[in-house]
């Protein structure tokens, strides 16, 4: 039972730092200037963000290796490709 | 170890013990949410090779967008998620009330992302931000009203797990349905977490 009520209140930290994380990142994105260092922010919260949902929510550390390792490269996609799309750019 | 090993039944779901690798909830969900994934990839990738070849719209775009309501329409799908783990956790005690309760208040959550969406492409609108505008508007009406559609399958699915627990239709032992819900619901939450910061933060 103690176990159990660990794991409900790993759950609720989640919850609450998802929640920070997206009210935070969406203030930076509001008043930084564009650039290289806020791009590279952004991308890393938001596959925190993706790696939190996966690993808590779904539980995927434990799933057939198949599930998990699509799923966690899914949510590394649009992180990675924010950068290189700047990098892209700026060349 | 994850509060699911904890609180799973020994025998059958568990995996790190080496007798078997599991699927959560069942094949045909998985069959569904990689369909999603795939789909949701493709549309990213054409949002990237359009943001490379317009870099103006896409760095005037989110200025000309609610970030609050991009904002709530997070905090409802992380809450919603959030509400239907627990519900799950709950239902692996047997405790069914509790797993009903959470689950109702993830349906009312929920319900709360198309209405704040409606009133987002109301005030669009008002704006004059439609989907004739350029590249960056076209592919937020094209990318977020193809994620409205996956939340309402969602929200269907949400209200058919509920009436199944109502009639007694899951138990500890038995909730794969259960758990196949609430997988595609947080897939559909992951997909959000990735379109949020490319139309409401990235500069």
């Amino acid at each position: 039972m103690r176990e159990k009520m660990k794991s409900t209140q790993k759950l609720d930290l989640i919850w609450l730092l998802l929640l920070a994380l997206t009210l935070g990142g969406a203030f930076m994105g509001k008043i930084a200037e564009p650039g290289f260092w806020i791009t590279l922010v952004i991308a890393v919260i938001t596959a925190i963000k993706g790696r939190m949902v996966i690993d808590y929510f779904m539980e995927l550390n434990d799933a057939a290796p198949s599930i998990r390792r699509v799923a966690k490269t899914f949510g590394m996609i649009v992180p990675l490709l924010m950068v290189a799309t700047f990098l892209w750019r700026d060349e | 170890m994850s509060y699911f090993e904890v609180a799973a039944p020994p025998s059958s779901e568990k995996s790190t013990s080496g007798i078997k690798p599991r699927i959560l909830g069942n094949r045909a969900i998985w069959v569904g949410i990689f369909a999603e994934f795939t789909e949701f990839t493709l549309m990213f990738l054409v949002y990237f090779v359009a943001r490379i070849n317009h870099p103006q719209d896409f760095h005037e775009g989110p200025q000309k967008l609610s970030v609050l309501a991009g904002s709530m329409n997070t905090v409802l799908m992380v809450t919603s998620s959030f509400f239907v783990a627990r519900a799950i956790v709950a239902m692996r005690a047997e405790r069914r009330e509790v797993c009903m309760r959470w689950l109702v208040a993830a349906l009312i959550t929920a319900a709360g992302y198309p209405l704040v969406k409606l009133l987002e492409i109301r005030w669009n609108v008002s704006q004059g931000l439609t989907g004739n505008g350029d590249v960056f508007l076209m592919s937020y009406y094209y990318l977020t009203f193809n994620h409205l559609v996956h939340v309402s399958w969602g929200i269907l699915g949400m209200g058919y797990v509920i009436v199944r627990i109502w009639f007694g239709g899951y138990s500890a032992a038995n909730h794969d349905g259960l758990v196949a819900f609430a997988s595609y619901w947080h897939a559909t939450d992951l997909i959000w977490l990735m379109i949020f910061p490319l139309f409401y933060v990235l500069p």
